[in-house]
């Protein structure tokens, strides 16, 4: 069975699925997932800091984003902004669509990652900022919002992690990324099982990289009081 | 005329059934399960060059007192003079806490150094943020603050590489960066162990003879005798008794005050 598995013509096609795979993955999953993730995590802060601060509407309004994304399948948010929007005249491109989606996704649960995080942060910190002069912006830029990310780190790592894998879902709604370069090839050749196999590896491959950068950003961090 | 002048504080911590329940947009404020007067009426008078200890049983809302005229709580009722301008501590403008807090510094129980910050950077960071002042001008300060509390060899550590007592040499030595007219201390050798205590109660010491006002909410008998030029003796929210220290300690007025030295050298 094994060799029917990897017999010569097995291998050749795998060898030579690998580059469009690989290209796929660097030129669609990456930007996609790094452009997402930082418009979501842009969204968590702000959506995190009117909840901590407690601004009248906007923090129920943050409620009610994170309720509602939450609540309901990535899968689903992806066909209502590709296939659902343009009935109401707002047409978008397929990447532009994706990054909408996986953003509003990841920021609620990204917001939800941040506001344990800055709650976390000691009372004492703003009550010494005060005390010197500071304002309350102040204090968050420079004292607490610093301290919280650092205590997100791991959970934001996470999402970042689950956000890659994620971005395969994207092949629902014709974004030619990383899983739809594999199942094209395999569409064509009829090999699933190494193919597919292929596609785990590469996907495997980028969130490796991921967690070795995790490790190097803490220990960074750590090495300047962050810990 | 006095530098700080304080009249009929009041304060009530109330409890709610629901806890952390918060008033929303248009909800009406809930109503409390249970109220504790923790200030109720308090007045006290501060000299330029003071020191004044204020001593008194756990929950007999010292603590509260220091931190409402910093404006950390906001009092229910009470007035603050300080320089000839008075301050309504129930309902100040942020304009005019701000204003106050320019002229005052808060050394914490618990230090509240800035855990991201460096030494150095806890003592400048006000200087640089707040007061606009340039980043090398702003590091000689802080340099020499430190070297006052005997610490410029730890300018570039974080406050978890330092000792308690280290790290509210620091807290010490930022509230000292500002130039401010009095440091309220609240218990500031409460977390630490003797030993650590006479360290931090050294500089605190050093700080009085070179004349600096201080409100010092403690339980350090020794630095309260010794030290404080006048002490303050506070139970279930008011002042019971208060006088220069020589005589605080020597001759005590009021019963309550006698019986609760009393139980304190008992600890001694």
């Amino acid at each position: 069975m094994l060799e029917t598995l990897l017999s010569n013509r097995t291998v050749s096609v795998l060898w030579e699925a690998l580059p469009r795979i690989l290209s796929a993955g660097l030129t669609m999953t990456i930007p996609l997932t790094l452009v997402s993730f930082t418009l979501a995590m842009v969204l968590a802060v702000a959506v995190a800091l009117v909840q901590y601060a407690r601004v009248p509407v906007l923090s129920q309004l943050a409620r009610f984003y994170i309720w509602v994304i939450r609540g309901t399948p990535l899968l689903v948010q992806l066909f209502i902004i590709f296939y659902g929007l343009p009935s109401v005249g707002i047409m978008l491109d397929a990447f532009p669509a994706a990054v909408i989606a996986f953003a509003f996704n990841e920021g609620a649960y990204c917001a939800e990652t941040m506001r344990g995080a800055l709650e976390s942060v000691p009372q004492g910190q703003l009550e010494a900022g005060y005390c010197v002069g500071m304002s309350w912006w102040q204090i968050m830029r420079r004292i607490v919002l610093p301290q919280a990310l650092r205590t997100a780190v791991p959970a934001l790592s996470n999402s970042l992690i689950g956000m890659i894998k994620d971005t395969s879902l994207a092949s629902n709604i014709t974004v030619a990324e990383l899983f739809m370069a594999g199942q094209r090839v395999a569409a064509r050749t009829y090999i699933f099982l190494p193919i597919y196999c292929e596609v785990a590896v590469v996907y495997l491959l980028f969130c490796t990289v991921i967690t070795k950068l995790q490790g190097l950003l803490e220990r960074q961090l750590n090495a300047h009081g962050f810990q | 005329m006095a530098m700080l002048e304080i009249r009929g504080v009041h304060k009530s911590f109330h409890t709610y059934a629901k806890p952390g329940v918060h008033p929303g947009i248009f909800g009406r404020a809930p109503k409390p399960t249970s109220s504790l007067d923790v200030l109720r009426g308090v007045d006290l008078t501060v000299e330029k060059g003071d020191v004044v200890a204020i001593l008194g049983p756990s929950g007999s809302g010292k603590t509260t007192l220091l931190r409402c005229l910093n404006f950390l709580e906001t009092a229910d009722a009470g007035q603050l003079t300080f320089d000839g301008e008075t301050f309504d501590l129930a309902h100040a403008d942020r304009a005019s806490i701000a204003r106050l807090r320019r002229k005052t510094a808060f050394v914490f129980q618990n230090y509240n150094l800035f855990r991201n910050k460096t030494a150095l950077q806890n003592v400048t960071e006000g200087l640089i943020v707040a007061r606009k002042m340039p980043k090398a001008e702003a590091d000689a300060v802080g340099m020499k603050m430190l070297e006052k509390v005997g610490l410029a060899d730890r300018a570039d550590y974080y406050p978890r590489q330092l000792s308690g007592g280290q790290q509210q040499r620091v807290a010490i030595a930022r509230a000292l960066a500002s130039g401010p007219e009095i440091i309220y201390f609240d218990e500031p050798t409460s977390a630490l162990d003797p030993e650590l205590t006479g360290e931090v109660l050294a500089v605190m010491r050093q700080l009085a003879q070179e004349g600096m006002t201080m409100l010092v909410v403690t339980h350090e008998m020794g630095f309260a005798r010794n030290v404080s030029s006048r002490t303050v003796f506070m139970e279930n929210g008011v002042v019971v008794e208060e006088a220069p220290s020589q005589e605080f300690f020597a001759h005590p007025k009021e019963a309550r005050t006698r019986e609760f030295l009393q139980k304190i050298s008992h600890t001694e």
